[in-house]
């Protein structure tokens, strides 16, 4: 696999050196694995969703048809066509910006930028599942109830099966792989590292899962390349069940949790989010193009196009913090800081895994859909496009 | 959780010191052998020391063996509530396994045997009891195992382990699932906490903050033993629920063992005299645990049977009976030896395995490559496609 820029590691690693070890990022973990002696199984919900997840596993090496010819320049072309969003966009914005580094570039130029900002995309991607991977290892080793372990047992499956799908197809189709954006990187370390184990639900289940929800909508809302779309649609059911993991285990502790520490949480999704609004800027992208993140950093979060992409990555979160009660709890202090951000128009947004662009929904016949964690509670209703798609 | 100490540290560079009498000593075992006696807690922690290794090099199949364990686990899941025939009927005492007549002769009709004034329902309640004790005790460690391989996905810093490593997660939930239910709807329940030697093991490995540690004690010892003890009620029982639970379970520990033998085989090639004597020493450690725990403690103490009296008695059964106690070890021995363990440095473990009476079994199969014959999941399959 090439990588763009050698990855930098924090150097933690004692024997350094190595070409081996710059491949590999330590974070300390300190925290209690709990076992639990109660092996009754009593929360319905888990339960339900554990039996969907065992019948909804999918196979990277079958399921997916890599004899699929992509070529990247034209998915890019076919892509602004059929949209009518031109390539490069939101970046491309900047051609209106006085003075901007991109002023003068071409067509094909903004073809070259959007090839490698959907690698970079897909490369977040990548790592993010990765950081999902080790994050749901560790919540199965930290959560005390039973119930939980046996769902987030087949998440671990998912995620290694997301982080497998998403390095072939970088690997196989695409021109390069980007390092990690520090911003994903520094939340993912610090949801390692915290030793209270519902904020690796709510950063890693809540927050971080639910902008790539978002992101993975937007992409399968535009992208016309087959494999992609199938391998997105596929993600995309096995997500939409994990931030109904992260709804349903949450609820049940910030129903009894004080009033200071709920006010730390709401503090912990602000934060998180804001250091996911800063990674849309892909400062991983830029200085491969000989731009300075700076000129990128004063021009482009101000620039509409960019908000309103910026704004659909959160059209899922800011749902499920409401469902978590996290919105308005101390006098709405999230829900300000949401309206700060401009996206407190999704509060009532419903469905979880759909597809999206810049305006939205998207009609997609076979993209999982409606979604609600709270029907859990009653009946059934994960969509599995998967097996669905199979009987056609 | 009470924990034990069965080697003092000072002892173990000794020389001269007396390792078989340590290891065969009752008074020792009994006095480590407490039963957990902490059976209210529901929850139980343990500290995690070890870092989480995120890897930027994601070359699936990098590790040629590592990557056909992971395509062969994919297609071997099976699910607890459909593939087992939870419909049928369990009469308790069927579940029993028929003794073996030798065994339960030097028990039975011994007059210095703790259980010789034993009666005939006695006799069945040692049964049930001994059976629920069993598989309480493969529940909880497959809990254990549920909790180091998670570890494993976080601490391992290879792509292709980490991928395998998440199958296995899920199997180990599955297997967790399936023995709790069966106690629950079967046997009328669990009745035994997890048992000292066992706990104290777990509770080892997921504090070591040295990945290869779990891997050794998780994947080698602990799989390594509970594929051979599954493999014995297999092979006794007549349950036919039971008897398909078990064979499907070993299906994936047999893959999971030879997860422990490639990824370590690996590894120990690299490590000096020094550190492969640590890992020699762990696993007599583990081995004598193991091998402590199953004199079934809890149960005497339950039914009566003074601990220390059986601990002896059991010990000095002569060696022709101890088949079930040397079985035990048919899988961690030759594996040992496959990962250069038995013969490093001095042979220093293949001294403590003939102390303990389980060396004959080093040139038995290895479990690296096996798993692809003991997969009954896909065999079944197979059968029904036909």
């Amino acid at each position: 696999m090439t990588i763009t820029d050698p990855p930098v590691t924090d150097s933690q690693s004692e024997d350094g050196g190595t070409a081996f070890d710059q491949l590999i990022d330590r974070v300390r973990a300190e925290f209690d694995t709990q076992f639990t002696w109660d092996y009754g199984r009593g929360r319905d919900g888990l339960n339900r969703l554990y039996e969907k997840a065992k019948r909804s596993q999918w196979n990277v090496s079958d399921d997916l048809d890599w004899s699929t010819d992509v070529d990247p320049e034209r998915m890019i072309r076919l892509q602004a066509e059929v949209t009518g969003v031109p390539a490069g966009f939101p970046a491309r914005s900047l051609l209106d910006v006085e003075g901007s580094p991109v002023a003068s570039w071409n067509d094909d130029e903004w073809v070259d930028f959007a090839v490698h900002s959907q690698c970079a995309s897909l490369s977040q991607f990548l790592h993010g599942e990765q950081g999902a991977l080790l994050c749901t290892a560790r919540l199965v080793e930290a959560v005390p109830w039973i119930e939980a372990k046996y769902y987030g047992s087949t998440q671990v499956v998912d995620e290694a099966r997301h982080v497998e799908a998403f390095a072939r197809y970088l690997d196989e189709k695409m021109p390069t792989t980007y390092p990690i954006n520090e911003n994903l990187k520094s939340l993912l370390d610090t949801v390692l590292t915290d030793d209270r184990w519902d904020l690796v639900y709510l950063g890693m289940q809540v927050v971080i899962e639910g902008l790539a929800l978002a992101a993975f909508g937007m992409m399968l809302g535009t992208t016309q390349e087959p494999l992609l779309k199938q391998m997105l649609r596929y993600v995309m059911a096995d997500e939409a069940r994990h931030v109904a993991f992260g709804i349903l285990s949450l609820r049940e502790i910030y129903d009894d949790l004080p009033a200071d520490e709920f006010r730390l949480r709401q503090e912990f999704a602000y934060e998180a989010c804001d250091r996911m609004r800063r990674r849309t800027l892909n400062a991983e992208l830029w200085p491969h193009f000989g731009i300075d993140n700076a000129d990128i950093e004063a021009a482009l979060p101000g620039r509409e196009a960019q908000q309103r992409f910026q704004h659909i990555l959160f059209s899922k979160i800011v749902p499920n913090c409401k469902k978590l009660g996290l919105l308005d709890h101390r006098d709405g202090w999230l829900r300000e800081r949401f309206q700060e951000m401009n996206i407190i128009q999704f509060e009532d947004w419903e469905n979880t895994a759909e597809a999206l662009n810049l305006e939205g929904r998207v009609e997609d016949s076979e993209a999982p859909t409606s979604f609600d964690p709270d029907a859990l509670e009653g009946v059934e209703v994960i969509d599995d496009p998967i097996h669905a798609s199979r009987t056609d | 959780m009470t924990t034990t100490e069965p080697l003092p540290d000072e002892h173990v560079r000794d020389a001269a010191f007396d390792f078989r009498s340590y290891a065969n000593d009752p008074d020792r075992i009994a006095d480590f052998s407490r039963s957990n006696d902490d059976v209210n807690s529901l929850i139980s922690v343990v500290e995690d020391n070890a870092d989480a290794i995120f890897t930027w090099r994601y070359d699936k199949g990098e590790r040629a063996a590592l990557d056909k364990l992971y395509e062969k686990a994919k297609t071997s899941q099976w699910n607890g509530q459909t593939d087992l025939d939870w419909s049928i009927d369990v009469d308790p005492y069927a579940v029993l396994a028929p003794a073996d007549p030798a065994e339960v002769a030097y028990f039975a009709d011994n007059p210095d045997s703790p259980l010789h004034k034993l009666n005939e329902d006695e006799w069945l309640e040692v049964g049930l009891e001994s059976m629920n004790w069993s598989l309480s005790q493969f529940m909880h460690g497959e809990q254990g195992a549920l909790l180091c391989t998670a570890k494993i996905v976080e601490t391992v810093p290879w792509i292709d382990a980490k991928y395998y490593a998440a199958t296995q997660v899920v199997d180990e939930a599955r297997h967790v699932e399936v023995f709790a239910q069966y106690l629950d709807q079967k046997l009328g329940g669990v009745k035994y906490p997890v048992n000292t030697h066992l706990g104290a093991l777990l509770d080892d490995i997921l504090e070591d903050s040295r990945w290869d540690m779990t891997y050794l004690g998780m994947q080698i010892m602990v799989e390594g033993l509970a594929l051979a003890a599954f493999g014995f009620m297999h092979q006794t029982t007549e349950e036919p629920l039971l008897k398909k639970l078990l064979r499907y379970v070993m299906s994936d520990e047999a893959r999971h063992v030879a997860f422990g033998v490639l990824s370590l085989q690996e590894v120990y090639q690299e490590l000096t005299v020094a550190e492969l004597r640590d890992r020699q020493e762990f696993t007599f450690e583990a081995a004598l645990r193991m091998r402590d725990r199953f004199m079934r403690q809890e149960v005497w103490e339950r039914m009566g049977v003074p601990v220390k009296d059986m601990v002896k008695f059991s010990l000095e059964m002569p060696d022709e009976l101890r088949l079930f106690q040397k079985m035990l070890f048919s899988k961690i021995v030759p594996n040992c030896k496959k990962l250069g363990l038995l013969d490093a440095g001095d042979g220093w473990l293949r001294d403590r395995f003939t102390d303990i009476g389980v060396i004959e079994f080093e040139d038995w199969v290895d479990t690296g490559e096996e798993y692809a014959d003991l997969d009954e999941v896909a065999k079944d399959r197979e059968l029904a496609e036909n």
